[in-house]
């Protein structure tokens, strides 16, 4: 299980990579089917592009790094999607959504919500019990990150390839049209990197050393580490 | 960490049946025609699965096909307009004269006309009165 976190963290960090140099590339978006330079688009980034037909109002045209980075997209995609479902298969078979992921019941009533929101608002982070399972914050947060998050961006990352659409033209109409499905993968990515952020930030302030050691050598920490 | 012998035993056996079984398909592969061109190198194994899978999903599906509302007006033709000489040439005819061949792996190959692509059979008849 420890060792699908980090062959995604890799393939994450290299799909943002990858995904931000093919932004670059064309920083517009769209909605609908249909997006180029002569379609108005939905939002742009005010910055130049690595292609001189793109126009940004700038007099630039940024390096291409278009070519590797397409490639490398599509194989870090398709690590993420052969780890992810190592992960979830593990994940459903031996229980650890059910236990540590999925909030209870009892966790998504109303005044459980608040106090756990108001106990977060007010760093109370530090009992001991706590911190090494999840709290109904935490498990709505990796619940919608494995549940939806990931597999929306996968959809939309899909629908983008006319050969899919071909096929299964459904999961392109669907989300609107091939360049709305790129504007929500975009939107996704950007979910996606808010909660890496927040992540790291949060085993920063917990004990970063100890929680890199439980995900990777696995040391029992609840025993012989200070946090 | 130390590593009992059992486990040394049944990692080596898991990269053994991992490697046969990764030569295995690529054999497969090879023999449906799923390896592309461009499979080696570091970017190979991704090139191959993408391509391996699209052959394996596109097998009996057609092109998308759009109501002329959706097509963009005026077309983006894509980086730079092809204006060779042939295109030049052609285009003065009002691409009378051009023709789109279909060769390769096909069972008759032949060659057609602009009039005769308009007045061919279209998969959704309701789109073709309109092209």
């Amino acid at each position: 299980m420890r060792i699908t976190h980090w062959i995604t963290t890799l393939s994450f960090l290299l799909l943002l990579l990858t995904g931000v140099e093919i932004i670059i590339s064309h920083p517009r978006f769209y909605w609908g089917e249909t997006g180029n330079v002569l379609t108005r688009p939905l939002f742009q980034f005010p910055i130049p592009a690595s292609r001189g037909t793109v126009p940004t109002g700038y007099n630039y045209v940024l390096p291409d790094q278009n070519g590797w980075s397409r490639y490398l997209h599509f194989q870090a995609a398709w690590v993420l999607v052969f780890t992810g479902i190592v992960y979830v298969a593990f994940g459903l078979l031996n229980g650890h959504f059910r236990r540590n992921v999925t909030p209870t019941r009892t966790d998504l009533s109303r005044r459980a919500l608040l106090s756990a929101f108001i106990n977060h608002l007010r760093f109370g982070l530090k009992d001991e019990a706590g911190l090494w399972s999840y709290n109904v914050l935490q498990r709505i947060t990796y619940s919608l990150v494995i549940f939806v998050l990931f597999p929306l961006v996968i959809w939309t990352g899909l629908a983008m390839s006319p050969a899919i659409a071909s096929a299964f033209p459904a999961l392109v109409t669907i989300l609107g049209g091939q360049q709305s499905a790129r504007t929500i993968h975009f939107f996704v990515s950007v979910f996606l990197s808010l909660f890496l952020i927040i992540h790291v930030l949060m085993i920063s302030v917990t004990g970063f050393r100890a929680r890199m050691r439980a995900m990777t050598i696995g040391a029992s920490v609840r025993s012989n580490e200070q946090v | 960490m130390t590593r009992t012998r059992r486990q040394i035993i049944t990692t080596g056996l898991g990269l053994a049946a991992g490697a046969s079984g990764l030569a295995v398909t690529t054999k497969l592969g090879r023999h449906y025609g799923l390896i592309p061109p461009d499979a080696s190198g570091i970017y190979g194994p991704g090139e191959a699965l993408t391509y391996a899978a699209q052959r394996i999903l596109t097998r009996h599906s057609l092109a998308r096909e759009f109501a002329p509302s959706q097509v963009s007006n005026p077309p983006f033709a894509n980086v730079v307009a092809p204006l060779g000489d042939t295109f030049k040439r052609l285009e003065e005819d009002r691409f009378r004269e051009w023709r789109l061949a279909v060769d390769g792996m096909v069972a008759h190959p032949k060659s057609f006309s602009l009039d005769e692509l308009r007045q061919a059979p279209n998969a959704k008849p309701d789109h073709a009165s309109r092209v």
